[in-house]
């Protein structure tokens, strides 16, 4: 089965992507393989778009499993937050003893935060991550895909290094849209040169394909945090 | 196979508008449904659509007031304590006979409250906060596509009754994403097309025809009453054509729930919960508030002991429940408020005390 390669990538890794794009998912499933191997990881929620789904609801979960999370609120309680952005989403990029994992919020709206740690993101190589999901409709083709790229990286002045698919409709999804998901993103390789590094696919979803059919994906094995299993009722 | 898109609940339900026909939206920006007003600002003009930031609630429901007088596909959203606003505009829309959508996208109250989803506006929407005798016809969806499918036929049924149409979301289904399919677009909505469906609407009578009026003042009393005679002859047919909702499992059920929108989402994973511990239940979610689907309980089987409401609030639905049962069985409930939710789990709990 083809497995994508073993997080983290990067010491510093931010994930961007279209609102709805899975960011929040996959930033939280990255973190906590990243802490499999590494002592110290954090996970920064720089979403300060959207008040629903944010990776700071999962802070008791996280917290259990070792992983630093960094927002804007005090202890657990989701209400009690600032809108103003913490000091401290400045402790993975200064301390090179963390694996750090910065989750934005959705767009090139969402990516504008990027700013107050461009020094540093760029003096520690910090890898930007695009997730997509090719079954969202400004994401849906190779055009939508390169404007989306060409909005993040004018308003932010870095340069975004690797694709995530996260092509999916939940529980609805089929191997062939993965697939589908994949071959577009590696059009995008082709015209801009990002690398695609992963095929993001649920577990449940996973059990329910073939070895032979994932040979050429780089899996990215994620368990949803944030949807409530009623959802699927 | 028909295609399948991702969509966010919100975003959804704009879109959903505009392939009804919606071409006027007049909004004022609230947390959970900020994304409406949003995607409607944006994609709206590229329809031909008209889209406005109005002031306040007030203004915007009084916005909708003025375009569907004169014929326009009117939509329009906001959220519990901002709907609580729209009020008295709810009832002015009723008194002249104006179809209008409006979608609530209810949050935890009372009061400002908070973001977080709730069901605790049942009151609000189905007994109305604006005064006089009126109904709001109030769906109440429970995923995204059933939400932009109500969307859809309500702009028909707010035309068919002349009256402002529902629907009754929550922040969940706002918030959250699902694949749907989407709706097929309605014609162009032109001038003709009103003249015709809508001869009372004020599009300019340019002397070749008597002068529409609309209004809802009625100074002398004997026509206020025959103006609210006449609407409530809608109302009566109203209960006769629009109930609607989906039954699960009611053979053989010890309990049957009652429950609607997200939460008979929750209800149905603890009924596969307690299927496995032996406990037979059933559920009947009504998909109309108002009018409520009475008869949905005459399909109640005899094997059941009892009927439970759940529901994001202290009990609002509760009462209709009752109304409908006529005495016939206990009635009791299950909820949470202020913005929590009920999970399977504490449903599966709550339910094995009261056996």
């Amino acid at each position: 089965m083809g497995e994508g390669k073993t997080p983290p990538l990067n010491r510093i890794t931010v994930v961007l992507g279209h609102a709805g794009s899975g960011k929040t998912e996959f930033a939280l499933n990255y973190s906590v393989k990243s802490r499999e191997t590494h002592k110290k990881v954090a996970i920064c929620d720089l979403e300060i778009i959207n008040p629903y789904f944010r990776s700071r609801e999962q802070q008791k979960e996280l917290t259990d499993l070792g992983i630093r999370v960094i927002a804007n609120t005090f202890g657990y309680d989701i209400s009690e937050e600032l809108p103003a952005v913490s000091a401290k989403i400045k402790i993975p990029l200064q301390n090179k003893d963390y694996i750090g994992v910065y989750d934005l919020g959705g767009d090139d709206t969402g990516s504008i935060i990027l700013a107050q740690i461009k020094k540093e993101l760029v003096e520690e190589d910090g890898l930007l991550l695009l997730v997509v999901n090719i079954y969202r409709k400004e994401t849906c083709d190779l055009k939508g895909i390169i404007s989306q790229i060409n909005r993040i990286e004018e308003k932010t002045g870095l340069k975004i290094k690797g694709l995530v698919n996260n092509s999916n409709l939940l529980e609805e999804t089929a191997m062939n849209n993965i697939i589908e998901g994949h071959n577009l993103l590696k059009e995008v390789e082709k015209e801009r040169g990002i690398p695609l590094v992963y095929d993001m696919v649920q577990d449940k979803v996973l059990s329910r394909f073939t070895k032979d059919n994932t040979e050429n994906l780089s899996l990215f094995k994620v368990k949803l945090f944030g949807r409530p299993s009623w959802l699927s009722f | 196979m028909e295609e399948r898109r991702l969509m966010k609940g919100n975003e959804a339900f704009g879109l959903a508008a505009i392939l009804g026909g919606a071409r006027y939206y007049f909004g004022y920006p609230i947390t959970p449904q900020n994304e409406v007003t949003e995607f409607m600002s944006r994609e709206l003009p590229n329809y031909g659509g008209f889209f406005l930031q109005a002031e306040s609630e007030l203004a915007a429901i009084n916005m909708a007031y003025g375009a569907s007088a004169a014929g326009g596909r009117v939509f329009i959203s906001s959220s519990s304590p901002g709907l609580a606003l729209m009020q008295e505009g709810l009832s002015g829309l009723a008194s002249i006979e104006a179809p209008v959508v409006v979608l609530n996208v209810m949050r935890g109250g009372p009061g400002i409250g908070n973001i977080q989803p709730g069901q605790a506006d049942y009151y609000q929407v189905t007994r109305g906060g604006g005064n006089g005798d009126y109904h709001l016809i109030v769906f109440a969806p429970a995923s995204i596509q059933e939400a932009m499918d109500m969307i859809v036929e309500g702009f028909e049924i707010a035309d068919r009754y002349t009256n402002p149409v529902l629907i009754a979301a929550d922040g969940m289904l706002g918030q959250m994403m699902e694949p749907v399919t989407l709706p097929s677009m309605d014609k162009e909505y032109s001038l003709e097309k009103i003249l015709k469906t809508k001869p009372w609407a004020l599009t300019g009578h340019k002397n070749k025809r008597e002068r529409n009026v609309i209004k809802s003042v009625y100074l002398k009393q004997e026509l206020l009453e025959e103006h609210v005679l006449k609407i409530f002859e809608k109302y009566d047919k109203a209960v006769k054509e629009l109930p609607s909702f989906e039954e699960v499992d009611l053979k053989d059920a010890e309990i049957v729930y009652v429950a609607f929108g997200t939460t008979s989402r929750m209800v149905k994973e603890a009924m596969e919960l307690l299927k496995e511990k032996g406990v037979k239940t059933g559920l009947i979610r009504p998909k109309t508030l108002w009018p409520f689907p009475r008869e949905a309980f005459d399909g109640i089987d005899k094997s059941t002991k009892m009927v439970v409401s759940c529901e994001l609030s202290m009990g609002q639905m509760i009462d209709d429940v009752k109304l409908s049962l006529k005495g016939r069985l206990p009635v009791s409930l299950i909820n949470r408020t202020g913005g929590m939710l009920l999970t399977p789990g504490e449903i599966v709990e709550r339910t094995l005390k009261l056996l």
